[in-house]
């Protein structure tokens, strides 16, 4: 039994994980995360027991659990030190280490008791932690399905969205292309000093229309459902509370979504294409057919699958092994070349895009190339900016594809989810911490909209993402659905579901106050 | 990344961890004192009885 104790450790480290991100991982993940994280340490205990060749087993365990210290506490030491010359806090740290782990071996090995002893120890505090976290990640699920049986706005939005029963001849195919953290040209001039006129003439030279666009939620978990079922989210603050960072009942509802399933019932083949790592837009169930750009299995690329792997990676030492960045700008273009070549399906189609695209990580420089790893990290602003002239080039390169080898004018809408952040919205810990330019960056969603057949009078010279699929069934299906409010709803990353109403002509009138802070300064204006 | 990776919170969970093992490894020590003690009684009486 005592020799249990590396692998309860580092279960321990992966559960964990999972217990302090509630609805951010699914349990299949969980499970494969856990079964990699103890086969390696299955790997470091074997290899010690034939080096070792003593019958004992307490001796190879140890050693396993000496692994299991480096791979999880020494990062986390490493990065609470200062940054040094040449990285010379970290070689310290892994000399004292390495001489730490060598002299406890040696020293135990020779007392077999003492050895028995700490061993004994690990395996209590192993299990304890197992079985807590295990208990916790169990209660977070039922709670989760409980919220999700009971909601209201789930159940309001499981009714169909009411209209004709056919679609209109000819049948246009429909493109949602999300680009994830895509700000509009007012906050990129205004916030960012990045003019993104050459990218909008570029749209408007192929017939584009670009209105003033805003997000209504800060949060992509927010956005995606929101604008695929053209219904606000703001219910689920009253029923999930302002402490719920749970995405589980957006999730489901993007996953679910009505608008899809509108189209669906109106002869329209439902595809969609997933991002790399996001949980939300990672699969689907409900869709017709699932476009996965990069097939195969390739354990380099599987390690940056999930946001779960993702963190983990990054907290242990396969960090030093390990780069994400070059498989993310490489599902970016596969996604954007294999949407190009949708016109092909022979039904309509109604396609999902998630593009996690300008959004960090930041994995294109101007030229299309991979920034170099050292850049990652720092200054933000010019990274995100970095980046569009690249995406501004592959999607333009896409929808001109699109509207060439359509058979008939298809709708093609390019939307933001959500602003940029370079002006503090992550740091902020409240929505009372938010400066007015930080929240004006945020909302400032990103939006332009090819729509055949005089499509852009729906849209007018405004329009926020909670309206974009409402206008569209509307004006193109005839769909009884009532116009949403754009009203916009600050939250931040610590309480998404905390929200807090920005009024537009607010947040546009105060938008370059980057010192006072939301409350004081919308007080103020109510004053 | 919305998953937050700091792991503050599992050193103070693993802290409290330890702390439990170390007074159920306590309370086995004392069990071992115990039953120490009275193998030790038990062997001293046990010739008064023989005789």
């Amino acid at each position: 039994m005592t020799t249990l104790y590396p692998f309860l450790l580092a279960a321990a480290r992966v559960l964990y994980q999972g217990w302090h991100s509630p609805g951010y991982f699914t349990l299949t993940d969980l499970l494969v995360v856990l079964g990699f994280t103890l086969g390696l340490v299955m790997v470091v205990y074997l290899g010690a027991a034939a080096l070792l060749r003593s019958a004992d087993h307490r001796a190879p365990a140890f050693c396993a659990f000496l692994f299991v210290c480096w791979l999880f506490v020494f990062p986390m030491a490493a990065g609470a030190l200062p940054s040094g010359p040449y990285q010379l806090f970290k070689l310290g740290l892994g000399v004292v280490m390495a001489a730490l782990s060598v002299g406890l071996f040696r020293w135990l090995v020779r007392r077999p008791e003492r050895l028995t002893t700490v061993a004994t120890f690990f395996t209590l505090t192993g299990s304890l932690l197992v079985a807590r976290f295990a208990v916790g990640i169990t209660l977070d699920r039922l709670h989760a399905r409980h919220a999700l049986e009971t909601s209201a706005l789930a159940r309001a939005l499981a009714q169909p969205i009411p209209g004709p029963a056919r679609a209109p001849a000819p049948a246009r195919d429909i493109y949602l292309i999300v680009l994830d953290e895509y700000a509009n040209a007012d906050v990129l001039r205004d916030a960012l000093g990045f003019d993104n006129r050459p990218f909008l003439d570029s749209l408007r030279a192929l017939g584009f229309t670009v209105p003033a666009v805003g997000s209504n939620y800060a949060h992509t978990m927010l956005s995606l459902p929101t604008m695929l079922n053209a219904a606000h989210m703001a219910p689920l603050a009253a029923e999930l509370g302002p402490a719920s960072k749970d995405p589980s009942i957006p999730n489901a509802l993007l996953e679910s979504n009505r608008v899809a399933r509108f189209l669906k019932a109106r002869g329209y083949r439902y595809v969609f294409m997933p991002s790399f790592w996001w949980l939300s837009t990672a699969e689907s169930r409900t869709a017709d057919s699932v476009v996965h750009v990069l097939p195969g299995f390739n354990l380099d690329r599987e390690l940056g699958r999930t946001e779960l792997r993702r963190t983990l990676v990054q907290s242990s030492l396969l960090d030093y092994l390990h780069r994400d960045a070059a498989w993310d700008a490489r599902f970016i273009r596969r996604t954007l070349e294999e949407a190009a070549r949708l016109p092909a399906v022979r039904e309509p189609v109604f396609a999902f895009i998630h593009v996690l695209s300008p959004h960090s990580p930041f994995v294109f420089d101007p030229q299309c190339g991979l920034p170099p790893r050292r850049s990652q990290g720092r200054n933000k602003l010019q990274q995100y900016v970095g980046q569009l002239p690249c995406l501004n080039r592959m999607v333009l390169a896409t929808v001109s594809r699109l509207i060439r080898d359509s058979e008939v004018p298809p709708i093609i809408l390019l939307q933001g989810d959500h602003g940029s952040a370079t002006r503090g919205f992550t740091q902020a810990h409240a929505v009372a911490d938010l400066t007015p330019l930080a929240a004006w960056e945020r909302l400032g969603a990103f939006g332009a909209y090819y729509l055949p057949g005089g499509g852009a009078q729906a849209f007018g010279d405004s329009v926020t993402v909670v309206n974009v699929m409402g206008n569209v069934l509307r004006y193109y299906f005839g769909a009884a659905l009532p116009r949403e409010p754009d009203e916009r709803y600050l939250s931040v990353e610590d309480a998404p579901f905390a929200f807090r109403r920005a009024p537009a002509e607010w947040l546009a009138r105060n938008r370059f106050d980057s010192t006072t802070r939301f409350l004081a300064s919308e007080d103020s204006a109510r004053r | 990344m919305y998953i937050d990776p700091t792991s503050g919170s599992l050193v103070l969970q693993a802290i409290a961890a330890g702390v439990l093992s170390a007074v159920a490894m306590m309370s086995r020590v004392r069990e071992a004192i115990k039953s120490f003690y009275h193998s030790l009684v038990s062997r001293v009486r046990r010739p008064t009885g023989n005789r």
